[in-house]
């Protein structure tokens, strides 16, 4: 397991997504890899969820990484570089399954590569068990309604942000994150 | 009593989740659990999902940092016609993207959220909302047919 798959994104670095965005803007290395550390696993959990299949995910992300930092120039700052990002990637992971002819529903186990999440015990309902169960269920939903729950619960996107990622109107973001989490309710009884 | 509707407690599941929200709030949204085992049953399996974080492989942003010094030999070659094509879903995708958005309503430029923002997220007010009392009330079904209309 990746010492970064232990850290929050907020802790890796602690200089703000403008700052780093200007000095990237400048060709400052050192700012793309610290926007590359805060945002790898959320720009790979996208991937990976959408491809299902670690190699093809890492490509994917790859891609996504040296598609928004090489069109730096095109963010205007409607929404957050997060949002961007991960619109990106979800535009680079459909490329990669277009790519190899895999567009097909997620059937890659993940359930072996769940990490302890760092929420405590208070603000946590559900069990590690349950978790692993999540994961179990997660790639028989259609890729929408997945995305947007992701999206929503573990990437802490608004609905408006999840809208934009997903390249759909806010309402339609809204039910597929309901109609998700309705189908999840109804496997795990 | 329920004192916050199941609505707006749903509404907020992945701000509680994260302790992104005040102690107001907090003790409020635990009181309705107390009293309401749909939501929290609802926030269980919400809270699942937000505990199945993947671990990121190794290497990964050393690998990204690499490519973007164009240390590293593309992995794929790709025909020119396939390049080409790729280029062109891409720009086709941006006008499209945009369209969706200037269509979108409540999706503006004034609607950018940076992360860590908390109360002003739910926006319960949009159009396609106004008139129905909750998706959460509608069944798949209804869900679904919702969907083929906004998609349509």
């Amino acid at each position: 397991v990746s010492e970064i798959a232990r850290q929050p994104a907020e802790l890796v670095a602690s200089e703000d997504d403008t700052s780093l965005l200007a000095r990237a803007r400048t060709g400052d290395r050192e700012a793309a890899d610290q926007l590359v550390k805060r945002y790898v696993r959320d720009v790979y959990e996208t991937t990976v969820r959408v491809l299902g299949d670690r190699d093809l995910a890492q490509d994917a992300a790859q891609d996504a990484f040296v598609n928004a930092l090489g069109a730096l120039g095109r963010f205007r700052g409607d929404s957050s570089f997060k949002t961007w990002l991960l619109r990106i990637a979800l535009n680079s992971a459909r490329s990669v399954a277009r790519r190899r002819g895999r567009r097909k529903e997620v059937t890659l186990e993940l359930a072996s590569d769940v990490v302890a999440d760092e929420t405590d015990e208070v603000h946590r309902i559900g069990t590690a068990s349950q978790a692993q169960r999540i994961e179990s269920l997660l790639p028989r939903l259609p890729e929408k309604q997945r995305m947007a729950v992701i999206l929503r619960l573990q990437q802490g996107l608004a609905y408006d942000e999840v809208a934009a990622a997903l390249q759909c109107s806010e309402g339609a973001a809204r039910v597929n994150y309901h109609l998700g989490i309705k189908r999840l309710r109804e496997w795990m009884t | 009593m329920k004192t916050m509707s199941c609505e707006y407690v749903r509404d907020i599941a992945p701000e509680l989740l994260a302790q992104r929200v005040d102690a107001k709030t907090d003790a409020a949204v635990r009181a309705h659990l107390q009293s309401c085992a749909d939501c929290h049953a609802e926030l269980a399996v919400a809270s699942a999902v937000v505990s199945a974080r993947l671990a990121v492989p190794a290497g990964l942003d050393r690998r990204i940092e690499s490519a973007l010094r164009g240390r590293v030999p593309a992995r794929r070659h790709w025909p020119i016609a396939a390049a080409a094509a790729v280029v062109v879903a891409m720009l086709g995708g941006s006008a499209l993207i945009h369209s969706v958005l200037d269509r979108a309503q409540n999706t503006g430029e004034g609607a950018a959220v940076t992360e860590g923002q908390g109360a002003g997220w739910f926006s319960v007010d949009d159009a396609f909302m106004s008139g129905a009392s909750s998706l959460r009330d509608l069944s798949v079904e209804e869900l679904e047919k919702l969907l083929v209309e906004l998609d349509s």
